[in-house]
């Protein structure tokens, strides 16, 4: 897909590794001389920055749950992202909460993951699946799996328990890796 | 009399370049000023990854454009995307340098300024887009969130997550594609 009509047009996923400074740097130099006087392929690089802008600020209103890296979440906290985290073991349980001022909540979830080819995680409540990230990406050596519920839909909870599955979804039959229990009790100061 | 502005979008950077040599050119000038302050913003903020910085860099590179077309001291105004391109990487540098006291400054004083929205973000429905982010898979979401929270490239996500940088870029660019496609439909996957 070329991101605009014009002679040598640069591919979208050019564009984009050319914002995040993935391309060598003769390559680099020649999209920005193109950009420089190419209308149509500045409009296609203007849509990746808006579009850029526009996911960060869904992430930092918490408004989509994600599973993230570990290095991304220390990443935050060295940033000043105030993050509540809850490292619990495998087939464990912790009792939580989310204070006004924290701007994250992660749930590190301990399980071995070897020979697992595809991961999901689900979300139940009270018998009825919240919600089910299917494939989510997993290093297989980490031994855990670091997940970052919807900030907007942890501050309605009330106080109840949600049970979070790993779920080993590569082979023929589902199989769960290991379940835990968060004991949601809400903010009292 | 002045041409039509539909006539002069329709007209090449060079021919617009030609006319500002020649003579009182008015409404070409104001043509290519608008067309150099965008692409050098963009170039500002893919170098420079600040706003205000990149705003001042193109209103610098636009100027001194200008002038250099005025005055007849730009040969082949074929080669004037080259020239913004040098022009740019000059105003880059006395930019950095000039970031580098201002910084000092602030460690010195320690300032409260407010953190600052790019103009750009404002163009995109954000709502939308958090819609569309909810509903992508859980492997292209997280993705997403951890490429364009902090700008992050392929090699740095793929080591993090035990995926290929190949595998990054596809997951990435499949990704942005199912965003476009539901933020034009209108947050409907």
């Amino acid at each position: 897909m070329k991101a605009g009509r014009c002679a040598g047009a640069v591919e979208l996923s050019t564009l984009v590794e050319y914002w995040l400074g993935e391309l060598d740097a003769a390559h680099e130099a020649r999209v920005d001389e193109h950009l420089l006087g190419c209308d149509a392929c500045a409009h296609g690089l203007d849509d990746i920055v808006q579009m850029g802008a526009a996911i960060r600020d869904g992430f930092v209103r918490g408004s989509v749950s994600a599973v993230l890296s570990a290095a991304f979440v220390r990443g935050l906290a060295a940033s000043g992202w105030r993050v509540r985290e809850y490292r619990v073991p495998s087939n464990g349980s912790v009792n939580c909460t989310v204070a006004p001022d924290d701007d994250l909540t992660v749930a590190r979830l301990q399980a071995s993951l070897a020979g697992v080819e595809r991961l999901d995680v689900v979300r139940i409540a009270e018998g009825e699946v919240l919600e089910r990230l299917a494939n989510v990406p997993f290093d297989p050596t980490a031994g855990e799996v670091v997940f970052a519920p919807a900030m907007t839909g942890l501050r309605a909870l009330r106080d109840q328990t949600v049970h979070i599955q790993l779920v080993d979804a590569g082979g023929a039959a589902e199989r769960v890796i290991a379940g835990y229990d968060f004991n949601h009790a809400a903010w009292n100061g | 009399m002045e041409p039509p502005a539909t006539d002069l979008a329709a007209l090449d950077d060079a021919t617009l370049a030609r006319r500002i040599a020649t003579g009182p050119a008015g409404a070409e000038e104001a043509e290519l000023c608008r067309r150099l302050l965008r692409r050098a913003r963009l170039y500002g903020l893919r170098h420079l990854r600040d706003p205000h910085a990149a705003a001042d860099l193109a209103q610098q590179v636009m100027l001194m454009t200008i002038e250099r077309l005025r005055a007849g001291a730009l040969r082949d105004p074929a080669m004037l995307a080259s020239f913004v391109l040098g022009t740019c990487r000059n105003v880059v540098i006395e930019l950095r340098r000039t970031h580098a006291r201002r910084e000092r400054l602030l460690e010195t004083y320690a300032s409260d300024e407010p953190e600052v929205v790019p103009d750009d973000a404002a163009r995109l429905d954000h709502a939308r887009v958090a819609d569309c982010l909810r509903t992508l898979p859980a492997r292209e979401r997280s993705i997403l969130i951890m490429t364009f929270y902090a700008e992050r490239a392929a090699p740095e996500l793929a080591a993090e997550m035990s995926l290929t940088e190949a595998n990054v870029r596809v997951i990435r660019h499949r990704a942005l594609q199912r965003m476009r496609d539901c933020v034009d439909a209108g947050g409907r996957p």
